[in-house]
């Protein structure tokens, strides 16, 4: 699984970390059972506290995308199947804004207002 | 399948076949004259230390060249799909070069043992050796050439994922973890007990030297074949589940990174830690798409990993991105 951060973005790093594992579950790289490295792990490659993984993968136990176990760090739960519908969706819309030569501030934009009403 | 050449079953099956039959039927029309039992291994002194029948000789011999055949033309049939690379070449003349030169010192001992009443005087043939290697190499080159052109070896079609797009402050983490297929643990597991069960049973003065043996060669097979590949801006790890052994590879020390279609017994003869031709170092534990870390000396390492296009497409942004600093 990939996971990438960049410090120079506005985005707090747990919600980039946090998005990243979500893109790796959409796509299908992560699948129920799948087990995301340890927070030390990724925090010594991401040179990142380790606070700041915990904080992102509590995001995604609140979500309940994964399972926070004591000695089995966190598990993908089976939540994740549930985001095929949106993994399916994404590539048609994405294909649709870029037809009509949209950004992806654009794009955002757009599903932010729709979520949101 | 695509069909293969007959010179494939020529080369590799018919001639190492009709070789040992051959030198068994000269053999055997001197059993009159030989001993009842023959000499068949020497000690470092060169006396015999070892004896069975001529008959028993020529079936172990015989039997075990056959087998060595059919096992390499097996593998080269199971897997030379759109012809022959080098490597399938190499393998399939290994059956003929090691026929000819199992027959030359069957033929050369036991004719030296010809009249002989006891056995115990047989001279040793190791000066037969020499000519055999000779005669066999003779063999293999002549197989080379009955045998089609190569084409190019898989590692040529090996493909270059397309970098991935970072920006200059861009962290990553790339991780997966690579398992052999239970088939593979479960006869290393296998082979390690029944190494370990009879040292056991067997009352030795060194009982302690097994009692550590005992969970360290399990665990040392087994750490071999359950592995973890990292990659982050740092470079690429790759490091058993126990930790050791371990392969760093710093990213200034790398050139690029692919995607090779490997082939486990072919291009590394088996399984586990392997050492392939061209520098390469293999942690193989599957067939497949894989992943080759290519490093500025020209040494590469080759991990047979699940979404190696992922990890190789990664590996060639970091590069990019370092080379675009410099």
């Amino acid at each position: 699984m990939l996971m990438k951060v960049d410090a120079a973005s506005p985005v707090p790093l747990f919600e980039q970390l946090a998005a990243s594992v979500r893109s790796e579950v959409s796509r299908g790289a992560l699948l129920p059972g799948d087990r995301l490295p340890s927070a030390r792990e990724v925090a010594a490659s991401l040179t990142i506290n380790v606070h700041t993984v915990l904080r992102a993968y509590q995001q995604l136990r609140d979500e309940g995308l994964v399972d926070l176990r004591r000695g089995r760090g966190a598990v993908v739960t089976d939540k994740a199947r549930q985001y095929e519908p949106i993994s399916l969706a994404l590539p048609t819309l994405i294909a649709e804004a870029k037809r009509l030569g949209l950004s992806s501030s654009a794009l955002v934009a757009l599903v932010r207002e729709e979520y949101n009403t | 399948m695509k069909r293969l050449p007959r010179s494939v079953l020529i080369v590799g099956v018919i001639a190492p076949v009709v070789i040992t039959l051959a030198a068994s039927g000269v053999a055997a029309s001197w059993f009159p004259l030989l001993p009842a039992t023959v000499a068949i291994h020497w000690d470092a002194s060169n006396r015999p230390n070892g004896f069975t029948t001529p008959l028993g000789f020529l079936l172990t011999i015989g039997v075990m060249s056959v087998a060595l055949a059919a096992l390499f033309a097996g593998i080269v049939a199971g897997t030379a799909e759109g012809g022959l690379s080098i490597r399938h070449k190499l393998l399939l003349l290994v059956s003929p070069f090691i026929t000819v030169l199992l027959m030359t010192i069957t033929l050369v001992s036991l004719a030296t043992q010809r009249g002989l009443v006891d056995a115990a005087a047989a001279p040793s043939p190791v000066g037969a050796i020499i000519p055999g290697l000779l005669l066999g190499l003779v063999a293999a080159v002549i197989g080379w050439f009955l045998l089609p052109r190569a084409r190019p070896a898989d590692d040529q079609y090996a493909t270059s994922p397309t970098p991935t797009a970072l920006t200059p402050t861009d962290r990553v983490l790339w991780t997966r973890s690579v398992r052999s297929p239970w088939w593979l643990i479960a006869l290393v597991s296998g082979i390690a007990v029944l190494v370990i069960i009879p040292a056991v049973i067997v009352p030795s003065p060194a009982l302690w030297v097994w009692l550590l043996a005992i969970p360290l060669a399990p665990a040392l097979l087994l750490g071999t074949l359950v592995w973890r590949v990292h990659v982050d801006n740092a470079g690429v790890l790759v490091r058993s589940f126990m930790g050791f052994p371990r392969f760093r590879l710093r990213l200034a020390d790398i050139e690029s990174a692919s995607v090779p279609v490997v082939n486990p017994l072919v291009e590394f003869g088996g399984w586990g830690i392997r050492f392939g031709a061209g520098r390469r170092v293999g942690i193989i534990l599957g067939g497949g798409d894989a992943l080759e870390v290519h490093r500025t000396n020209g040494s590469s390492l080759v991990v047979t990993v699940g979404d190696a296009v992922g990890a190789a497409s990664l590996i060639n942004g970091l590069v990019a991105r370092a080379r675009l600093r410099a």
